[in-house]
Formats: structure tokens, sequence, C-alpha cells
């Protein structure tokens, strides 16, 4: 679906200064309909990373190919971000129209759809976010988490393979974040390809990978098991273990042999009390 | 209180005039303008007013939001009316020192004042019954003439859509600003001319940067999903001149026909009427 | 600097078809030194609250009494009340303007209009507040600064006001974890050396537990619940009614005690969940962990 080969991306910042490095060779891929996260601190080149998958940044050095397509092919330009929708992180600043719908046509407009045919993925885009009775609502007037997933009709309309999503939840309280999180996952369960970026690492247990950037390189991969199962690296990058993964190395540090798949609360929980169901006998005397 | 600005802003709503195209509201309202400035008397304005309450009653846009929309230009208001009570000559009616008012300046300002009044009203039922998206559409199709001329039609129809996209959301954003320089102390309110505008630095500054900030969002955003200029775009709601816009057109021909009926023969008949009243 | 708000009632667009009531007869008091934290979903009246605390907005009746003054009486100078209440908003660094940092968080001070000397002697003192070292960035641009650097600056320009109640609106908003954490303890580092009252409005259970004194949970307007932590996040089902969660922590142990096992209390960190499940489960607390 995607891939990334040695991916360099330097920047200057403004004129006699020296060229900055964003990315120093990046290499990965991501497979069709999985569920990316990708986690860092403030400036450690996810942001950009995201951004060069849908050639909004070309490379200084290396490839990024998308379905086969190079980024870097300015023929291909437009197959490859119809294919690769993005979502941004202020939802303010993505929406074009001062009506919802409109704004959900933007993007098939620009693809030359046949006007029936954006109606109806309107229609389709805006139910999948479950925001279809909102279609004639200005966008200012509607909550951050709605306005997020107006921008997500948006992405939808264009029937992309692969959305990423660049911290769509931080500027969301813990209800936007919420919907904004479900619809993801629901997204990537029809079968479209998600790459999410974020600093809440409890919206990253679900994901297939976890990808950890640290100062343009990848510092740490894997599942989330593996990836959490390191909470020294995980600090040392500033971030933070999801809280019941944090629960279960304590566990673990008192003599308590919780499994190493535990990654949220609710399975926290449910071990627990399996747990505590099995050694109830022993509680009495 | 900046929030208070209406003009500019869209009503959502179903009426006919919603349902009008945008094309022939453009139109309208510019012949309403003309209209204003066609009659020269209080029975002109009678028709105005008439025609205005029609056109906003049809609308279903509530009164009271559409007076709002008056509130922030109070002060032109008020400074056009009391501008034309005192400067204008004629006969006295009252005197200290250089002020004086006259019955033709309390005439003029009067005029002059609820011109600007219709005017405000006027043009602000454009936007609020108007979708932005469908004024842009409507300026970019009665434009289209002169794109052969090498005018950028589709790209300014654009700049529209946007800039109006993004006046709600800079008006937060400058308020946002303003209260937190408060926070830190700044006033605005007292001082010199000239020491209010340099407190402005400290909104004006962030509000740049601000707003370069949006654009460049903006920019990255609309070129991920495919914006590339006008070329080959399609449009969601392309353009009808229905029945009802040919009804429309052909009530505005009356209306301004009777504008113009009125200047010709009803000219001097206010003066006599003002005559009546004050003596 | 104590705080005392009777029956505050601010309406927006009064008059109008769509008039809303913000505020809805609130009164409560926060004593001097108290670090209260304010939470409740979007549109509860957090903010509209907190504006009115340092004069940004008028309420339509009521009165707020800070420390002696009556701010809300209309004799009452602005500058007198800004200095005494820092209000830090959300992304405060989108109001840095200055062409240094200096300069940007010598603008407060100046306009209370102090000396010279005061006024560099406050932004030192306001820069090592927040973690920046004077001599590194008093004279950089603020714009070509990091976004966490940024923040600080922006926080340190409300500090050297050197205001006695200092109020924040999300200021964790937007940062990753580690820049998170450094916040916080920021916050908790400047009210131990200045000895300020503090008020944090949060969307994040975990940190109001486990850093207030009491909490207030504002909903439609009101204040409906007020407490120390362990008081407030006794009541899951209210504040789920509400839209709240509890701290996770919390959470967890609510669950179990649900299922059967026994209760815990209202837990506010995760060290404390390891505390409690230990004991559950029979596990050894290990010395470490204790200190934890």
């Amino acid at each position: 679906m995607i891939r990334i080969e040695n991916l360099v991306y330097t920047y200057r910042h403004g004129e006699d200064t020296d060229v900055i490095p964003a990315l120093c060779g990046v290499s990965l891929s991501v497979e069709k309909g999985s569920f990316t996260s990708v986690i860092g601190r403030n400036g450690s080149g996810k942001s950009t990373l995201a951004k060069s998958i849908n050639a909004l940044v070309l490379p200084t050095e290396g490839r990024v190919f998308v379905e086969g397509f190079d980024t870097q092919d300015e023929s291909a330009l437009w197959e490859v971000r119809q294919r690769v929708g993005m979502v941004f992180q202020n939802p303010d600043n993505q929406l074009v129209s001062a009506v919802v719908e409109d704004d959900v046509a933007f993007g098939p407009e620009n693809l030359g759809v046949d006007p029936d045919e954006i109606r109806k993925r309107i229609r389709f885009a805006l139910d999948s976010v479950d925001m279809y009775e909102h279609r004639k609502m200005a966008p200012h007037l509607l909550s951050g988490g709605q306005k997020q997933r107006i921008a997500i009709a948006g992405v939808i309309a264009m029937r992309p393979d692969v959305i990423i999503f660049d911290e769509p939840t931080a500027m969301l309280d813990p209800g936007g974040r919420q919907e904004v999180l479900d619809i993801m996952h629901s997204l990537n369960e029809e079968g479209i390809t998600v790459v999410l970026i974020t600093h809440f690492m409890e919206e990253t247990v679900k994901s297939d990978r976890i990808i950890i950037m640290d100062n343009g390189r990848i510092a740490l991969e894997g599942t989330p098991v593996e990836v959490f199962s390191h909470p020294a690296e995980i600090e040392a990058l500033g971030l933070k273990l999801p809280f019941a993964v944090e629960v279960a190395a304590g566990l673990r540090r008192n003599g308590i042999d919780v499994p190493e798949d535990i990654l949220d609360t609710e399975e926290l929980t449910q071990y627990i009390l399996q747990r505590a169901a099995r050694s109830e006998p022993a509680a009495v005397h | 209180m900046i929030r208070d600005i209406t003009l500019g802003q869209y009503y959502p709503e179903y009426s006919i005039i919603h349902k009008l195209d945008p094309r022939l509201k453009i139109v309208a309202i510019l012949f309403y303008i003309a209209s204003l400035f066609v009659v020269k008397d209080f029975c002109g304005y009678l028709l105005v007013m008439l025609a205005l309450g029609i056109f906003i009653s049809l609308s279903k846009v509530p009164l009271r939001f559409i007076l709002r929309g008056l509130k922030p230009i109070m002060i032109i208001i008020m400074f056009t009316f009391l501008l034309n009570m005192f400067m204008t000559s004629g006969e006295i009616l009252w005197q200290w020192k250089f002020l004086k008012i006259t019955q033709e300046g309390i005439y003029n300002a009067v005029f002059m004042a609820l011109r600007l009044v219709f005017l405000i009203l006027g043009s602000s039922m454009l936007t609020l019954t108007t979708k932005p998206i469908k004024l842009t559409d409507g300026i970019e199709s009665l434009l289209k003439p002169f794109k052969k001329m090498g005018l950028p039609t589709h790209e300014l129809a654009m700049m529209m859509t946007i800039a109006l996209r993004f006046i709600p959301t800079l008006l937060e954003e400058t308020d946002k600003i303003m209260k937190a320089q408060m926070a830190r102390g700044a006033d605005f309110e007292t001082g010199s001319i000239f020491r209010r505008a340099k407190a402005m630095v400290p909104i004006l500054v962030p509000l740049f940067v601000g707003a370069f900030r949006i654009a460049q969002d903006l920019a990255m955003a609309m070129e991920a999903r495919c914006y590339r200029g006008g070329e080959g775009r399609t449009k969601l709601n392309a353009l009808k001149f229905k029945r009802k816009d040919a009804v429309a057109a052909l009530i505005m021909a009356v209306y301004f026909a009777l504008a113009i009926l009125d200047r010709v023969f009803l000219e001097g008949l206010d003066a006599v009427l003002v005559h009546l009243v004050i003596k | 600097m104590s705080i005392t708000v009777e029956q505050l009632t601010h309406v927006y667009n009064s008059g109008l078809a769509y008039e809303t009531k913000a505020l809805d007869e609130v009164s409560f008091s926060v004593e001097s030194g108290e670090f209260v934290a304010i939470i409740g979903h979007t549109g509860s009246g957090k903010s509209t609250l907190i504006q009115h605390l340092n004069g940004i907005l008028k309420p339509t009746s009521g009165t707020i009494r800070i420390g002696e003054t009556e701010i809300t009486d209309k004799k009452t100078k602005m500058v007198d009340v800004r200095k005494r209440v820092g209000l830090v908003f959300q992304y405060p660094e989108y109001q840095l303007f200055e062409e240094t940092v200096q300069e940007d968080v010598a603008f407060g001070p100046k306009n209370l209009g102090l000396e010279k000397d005061e006024i560099d002697a406050r932004v030192r003192r306001s820069l090592s507040l927040v973690g920046l070292d004077y001599e590194q960035f008093a004279q950089r641009s603020p714009f070509e600064l990091s976004g966490g650097q940024k923040r600080r600056v922006a926080i340190a320009g409300v500090i050297a006001m050197e205001p006695e109640l200092l109020i924040l609106d999300e200021p964790t908003a937007g940062l990753d974890p580690g820049s998170h954490l450094e916040v916080l303890d920021m916050v908790t580092s400047i009210r131990e050396r200045t000895g300020c009252t503090v008020i944090l409005v949060s969307h994040n259970m975990n940190d109001v537990a486990q850093m207030a004194d009491r909490i207030f949970i504002m909903d439609s307007g009101r204040i409906v619940r007020s407490g120390p932590p362990r008081e407030v996040f006794k009541e899951r089902d209210y504040l789920k009614s509400i839209g709240l969660g509890l701290p996770q922590a919390a959470e967890v142990a609510a669950v179990l005690e649900e299922a059967g096992m026994p209760a815990a209390g209202v837990l506010v960190s995760s060290q404390e969940l390891v505390t409690y499940l230990t004991a559950q489960l029979g596990g050894a607390a290990t010395q470490g962990e204790a200190e934890r």
C-alpha cells in the first residue's frame, strides 16, 4: 500500500540559517487495511512523515510510493492525493466552505465528479460520520468534534484507500476525542487503511502497529504489546505508557504475573476479575 | 460585541428568497441600492420600506437578527445624522452660538440616516439569504463574460468563498487575542488616538500571525483534497434560472419602475408635507 | 488571596430569541493559597466563569470579591484587578507579539506602570519560574522558539504581573506527554515558590485528581458539585450523566467494585491502583513501589 524507502527531508528556516533535518532516513511500509499509529514528541518528524505520504512534502532524498505511484512523479500527483486522504489537527482551519455539505463536496468537485454522484457521496460520507442531519449547518456553529467529523467526511467523499490523521484529537475535549477515535476504527473495519498521528497513548493501543519517531528517525516500532514492553525507552522519548500498561507493569513489579498483552483498562479489569475469581477460595482463609 | 456583526453572515432557512438564483439576487440588490439613490422623498422611502419589509418577511430571517447588524455601524449612522443636521443651511429653527438646526437639516439628517439603514439592511439581506458558496458561484457566473479578457473569475470566487468562511473564525480569534492582552493589563479604551492606535499592535501582530497560520493550514488542507484551480472542476450545485427567478425578476423591475416614477412625479411632495407638519 | 463569588449570573445575547444563561447564580469561595480545579464539558460555563474573575467579562448580576476588593464594583480600577489576577488562556502562545522574549514578558508589567528596574527584575524572575534561562532566551524572538518554549514564554508574560491568583485554562492542550508533565510540574513549582492561589481548568481527570485541593464541577452554567477530589469522584453515575468521567484509576476500581470486589475508595493515581490491586491479588508490595 505505502512504501517509504530511506526518506530524508531537510528544510531551511529563513535564508541564512543552516539546513534543518526533519526526517533522516526513514524506511517503512504500511499494509493495506492496517491501522498504524505514529507517536513521538513535538518536533520528532511525525507530521512531516505524514505529509510526505500524500505528496504535500516531497522527499529531499529517498522515495515514497503509494500503490506503486511515486509521490515525486508529478503526473501521478492527483492519483496519490485521491488515494491518500488527510485530516489535520485544527478543525477550524481545514474546512473550506461555510456550509457543511458544500465542504464535503469540495474534494469530489476538485476531482471532477458528476454532481449526482457527488450528492450520493455526500450522503454516504456524512452518514458514516453520523452528521447527515447537520448538512446545511455552518461549520463555525458546530463543536470541535463535529467539525472534525465533517473534515473526515470531506475526505471519505473522495473515496480514498488510506486516511492519514495528523493529530486529529489534539484540540478536542474528551467527548469529541472519543467520537473521532470511534470513527477512525469503524473506517478501518470497513477496509480503509488508517495512519494515526497522536499524542494520546490510549488512542494507539488498538492499532496493528505503533511507530515511535524521535529526531527524524524511527526509534521504536512494533505491535502495541512489543512497543509498550520498553517503558524506559518510552519515557526517554518524552512519551508515557498507556494507563493500563503502567498499572500492569506496577503489578508485575509486585510479583503478580500480569500477561503482557494487557493494553487498556477493559482488558485489565477483565483479567483482574478472572484472577480474583480463581483466588477467591484462598482469600476466604 | 464582536459577534454582533451580521454583515456577511448566512442565516440558514428554507424560504423562497433563499431558493432564488444568486445571480438574480445580486443584480436585484444592485438595483435596490440604485433605487435608494433614485428616490428623493419619503414617499419613495415608503416604497423602499414596503419592498424591504416584504423581502424580509418572505425570507423568514428574524427581524431582530437583521437589526442587530446595525449595531456596529450605529456610530456611522449617528455621525451622518448629526453632520447633516448641523451642516445644512436653511430655515433656522434653533441656534446656539455657531450650532444651528434648520428645518432642512432635520429633513436631510433623517433622510440620510434612513438611506444608510436601508442600504445596510438590504445588502445584509443578500448575504443572510444566500449561501456564501452560491453567492460566489453567482458572482463567478456574472463575471464570466470578463473571463476571456483574462479576469481570473474562478480564483476570485474561491477567494471570496474562503474570506466569507473565515470571517467568523477570524472574529473569534480577534476576540480571544483582545481578551488575552486585556488580561495582561492592555488598555484599548482610554488615552489619545495615537495611544490607542499603538495599543492595537499587541492585537494586530498575533492576528496577522494567526491569519498566516490559518492560511497555511488551509492551503495544505485544500491541496490534500486535490484542489488545482477551476480547470476540470465540477459543481455540486450548478446554477439554474427557474420560473420563480423570472417572477422575482419581474417584481424587481416593477419596483424599480415605481422608484423612477416616484422620482419623476412626486419629487416636490415631501417639501410640502414637511412644511405642513412643522407649521 | 481569597475569592468570594456570590450569585454570579451571566447572560449572553440578552433579550434575543437565543439568549443563553452561561452562568446561573454561581456562588463559591476559594481560600488563599488553595489549588482549585474546574471541570465540566465544553459549554458548561467554565471559560465564562474564569473570565469574570479578572473582570474581562462583566456579570449580568452578582458580585465577585478578590481579597478585599469587590471587582464587580464599577469604581474598581481594572488595572488593580489585572495585577492581582493572572489569566492564562488556552494556547497562550498565540498572543505573543513582541520582537524579543524579554519585551513580550515585560508587556504586562509595563501596563502596570512599573519602574524599569522592577520590570527587568520581574522578567528575570518569571522566566526563571517557567524554567527558561534568561541569558539564553531573553533576546531571542518568541516566534522562533519551539511550541513548548513559546507556551512557557506566554505563561511567563502573565506571571510577570505577579498575580496573587493564577488562573490557567487548559495549559497543557496540544502538548506531547513529556511536555504535558513538565507544564504541570511548572504550575506546581510556581505555586510553591510564589504562594499564589491557583485555579486550573482542565479536561484531564487524572491531573486534577492528583493536583487539586478542591474540584468544582460545572454543568449548564452552575457549579453542581464541589469538594476534594476523593469526594466529588465518588459520584460516578452522576458524573457520567453530565458527560464526565472518573480518573482512570478510580474508574477501574469502580468497575471492579461493581463486579463484587471490595471497595477501594476513590483512587487517583496508577500507584494507588497498583497498591490496591496488589493487596487484592495477594502480591507483595515492593519497597520501591511504596515510595513511588
